[in-house]
């Protein structure tokens, strides 16, 4: 009895551990991994936990060793590091081993990301060194004579609201002398250039294969780096229907076939994609987490990047060039009244105002039945490989024969039947011998 | 094989080839496949007629717009498994009823009174399963060729890959069929057997995937047993399923997977093998007599 009671307190204590909510956390070197995914840089870590990690081959990517705390988080079953904790960069010399051979040892160096057309359009540029400082460096500038226009605009909408005040005390002056009536300053836009900070990491360009990465003298920095290739690299499209606008339908490999019907106009956005493993880009993405690309290590899938703008679109019927389209922007236009329904017109900015263009694209009219196909033809004249696409216009008749067909083998079989059942009437039939010819033979 | 057992295969294939094509079982399955394959045409035109336009992919894709779109082969692809899903379960049931009825009709005795043994009969029976598999698959080609020219949806390099795989399908079935009919001396005992296994094939991976994707917040315990003893069931189907073999094959078309199809390609060889030679031991061991 009382080591039964024993027993239960023992348990009673135990289980004050099982329900703790915070997780453990383990000091220990990862390497935090800022890896490029085709377009933008992507974030995550190589705990101890995970030692190989992947990364894109030709592209640079920059690998920071460093000492924090890491702790594995139960709900997204993944391993994190608290750099708010514990953040010390190490230092040294990082070796680049393939086999035994050592191909390279690379210093730290500084570098930073730009964005020339804004944080959230187009692809940002990894600038290093000098230039790192001098994208940093314009960025602030920016900023701060933004900051100065702020202050000149603040004083100039006192003078606005001043001159207003005196404009109305007396409108009637001002007849004949329109030209003075105060005008409202303008709302100055902020910069669209974008830098940051300079960092300083170990920026690496390799051939695919496999390579061992460590700082040296410090084995527990060695990691093994996986570069790999997409399998394939090609133009996709958005591909939107005009009567639904708002649901395109992706196109990524050229063995697609698109299938429309009837009279149709399509508008068809082109990207840059990639074709890459499932698995290793789900852990490029985000290695620590046991559930990322699991399953995946056969699977491949096609990546979506940046938008393909420009160019022309050429399209064909039965082989024969029956147009061109003009990449264009469109903007989809709500017919007036309380019934629903729209019109895509061609994008003015004179008329739609500071309405942004609803979408981009070339815009392609089929005709109904035929076989047609289109392709992408850059500035340049020349034509985009991979980026043909098949059109097959589909025939509604084909509802009637799907009705139809399966009634087939059932005629052909009642007729066999019909036949043997009159071949049995005149004891013609054969296979009532057969098992006698069988045991003959 | 010396020439008398090759005689007598010809001559026991031939013959109830011969009855197979006379009886109206065999139109009957091929038109039930091909009403499927027509539900699932019928829809995608339907589909494509109201949206406008439709895009077949060939391969996992992920965009901007979505996290991930279910997978969505050749068109004709889909229907094709189907058809060749349920021509597989009437060869299925052709063989698993092949050995049993003989025995329990009594005419087995009496065939094996000639130049007969055990090997020849066993395999002319498979040899006749595979013939009218043939059949059942030329009308599927047929059907899906006319369906084609007419609806203009286009046959891959899948849909000859996936023709290829379902004739090593009708092998696995057939020898496993075999297997459950050399077992069983009355017809009724053998469509009973089919039936059962037929069920639990195609029911155990349904239960699994619906058990996998239960919310475990409340009987956490009890979904947990579930889900070890439906993992447990489920691994072993996928080895002695046939279906599994199909599955894991039309897997590897879809991902464009050469390896992995010639890997499934190749199992399923072994377990035609395998069944086959279980059923003439068994068939050995049961005698010919009712």
């Amino acid at each position: 009895m009382r080591k039964t009671a024993y027993l239960l307190i023992a348990l009673m204590l135990l289980s004050v551990g099982v329900f703790a909510a915070a997780p453990e956390k383990v000091e220990q070197a990862v390497v935090n991994l800022i890896l490029f995914d085709g377009s933008l840089w992507k974030n995550t870590i190589s705990p101890q936990e995970y030692k190989t990690f992947y990364m894109m081959a030709n592209a640079d990517n920059i690998l920071v060793p460093t000492n924090t705390k890491v702790y594995f988080w139960p709900i997204t079953q993944e391993y994190m590091a608290d750099f708010y904790d514990l953040n010390e960069e190490i230092e040294g010399t990082m070796v680049v081993s393939r086999g035994n051979r050592v191909i390279a040892r690379i210093e730290k160096e500084e570098y930073a990301f730009a964005y020339p057309n804004g944080y959230y359009t187009g692809s940002p540029q990894l600038v290093r060194g000098e230039e790192a400082h001098k994208a940093s460096a314009k960025y602030k500038d920016e900023v701060n004579a933004y900051y100065q226009r702020v202050m000149e605009y603040q004083q100039a909408l006192i003078d606005y609201q001043v001159a207003l005040e005196k404009f109305w005390e007396n409108p009637e002056a001002y007849r004949g002398r329109e030209s003075e009536i105060p005008k409202e300053p303008k709302i100055p836009e902020y910069p669209t250039y974008y830098a940051t900070e300079v960092q300083r990491g170990y920026i690496v360009n390799l051939e695919p294969g496999t390579y061992t990465i460590e700082i040296e003298g410090m084995p527990e920095t060695k990691r093994t780096a996986i570069a790999f290739t997409p399998r394939r690299q090609g133009v996709g499209y958005d591909i939107r229907p005009e009567q639904q606008w708002t649901v395109p339908r992706p196109s990524n490999d050229r063995s697609e076939t698109v299938y429309v019907y009837g009279k149709q106009t399509i508008y068809v956005t082109p990207y840059k994609g990639i074709e890459v493993n499932h698995f290793m880009y789900e852990k490029l993405k985000k290695l620590p987490s046991e559930l990322s690309g699991r399953g995946g290590e056969l699977v491949y899938k096609w990546m979506a990047l940046e938008y393909l703008n420009g160019g022309t679109l050429e399209v064909y019927k039965d082989g024969e060039l029956i147009s061109t389209s003009d990449f264009k922007q469109w903007y989809v236009d709500q017919t007036a009244g309380a019934a629903l329904g729209y019109n895509i017109i061609e994008f003015d900015p004179k008329v739609q105002g500071e309405r942004p263009p609803s979408f981009e694209g070339f815009r392609v009219q089929l005709e109904g039945s035929g076989r047609y196909s289109f392709r992408l033809v850059d500035k340049d004249g020349n034509v985009v490989q991979e980026s043909e696409r098949l059109i097959r216009s589909i025939d509604s008749r084909s509802r009637f024969f799907a009705v139809i067909l399966p009634i087939v083998p059932i005629l052909i079989g009642g007729l066999i039947w019909v036949w043997r059942a009159s071949l049995s009437a005149t004891d013609t039939g054969t296979d009532k011998t057969s098992k006698l010819e069988v045991a003959k033979s | 094989m010396n020439r008398f057992r090759a005689v007598a295969i010809r001559a026991i294939a031939g013959r109830e080839l011969r009855s197979t094509l006379f009886n109206m079982g065999i139109y009957v399955a091929i038109a039930l496949g091909l009403i499927v394959a027509s539900f699932m045409i019928y829809t995608y035109v339907t589909g494509i007629m109201e949206y406008g336009m439709a895009v077949m992919p060939s391969s996992k894709t992920e965009t901007r717009y979505y996290s991930e779109l279910p997978q969505s082969p050749e068109p004709m692809l889909v229907p094709l498994q189907w058809t060749v899903y349920i021509g597989a379960i009437y060869i299925t049931l052709s063989a698993s009823l092949s050995i049993s009825r003989e025995r329990d009709q009594g005419t087995l005795e009496v065939l094996f009174y000639g130049p007969v043994d055990s090997l020849s009969f066993v395999i002319a029976k498979f040899v006749e399963q595979l013939l009218s598999f043939g059949v059942v698959l030329l009308f599927y080609i047929a059907y899906f060729v006319v369906m084609s020219a007419i609806s203009k949806f286009a046959l891959g390099v899948g849909f000859l890959k996936m023709i290829i795989l379902s004739l090593f399908l009708a092998g696995c079935m057939a020898s496993f069929g075999m297997f459950l009919s050399s077992m069983t001396r009355k017809v009724k005992t053998s469509v009973i057997l089919f039936l059962v296994f037929v069920i639990t094939f195609l029911a155990v991976p349904m239960i699994h995937q619906f058990v996998m994707v239960q919310y475990t917040s409340t009987m956490k315990g009890a979904v947990s047993v579930a889900r070890h003893v439906t993992s447990t069931l489920n691994f072993l189907v996928s080895w002695i399923s046939p279906f599994a073999y199909l599955g894991r094959g039309t897997t590897a078309i879809i991902l464009g997977s050469t390896s992995e199809l010639i890997k499934s390609l190749f199992f399923s060889l072994i377990y035609t093998v395998v069944f086959l030679t279980a059923s003439i031991v068994i068939f050995n061991r049961k005698g010919v007599r009712r």
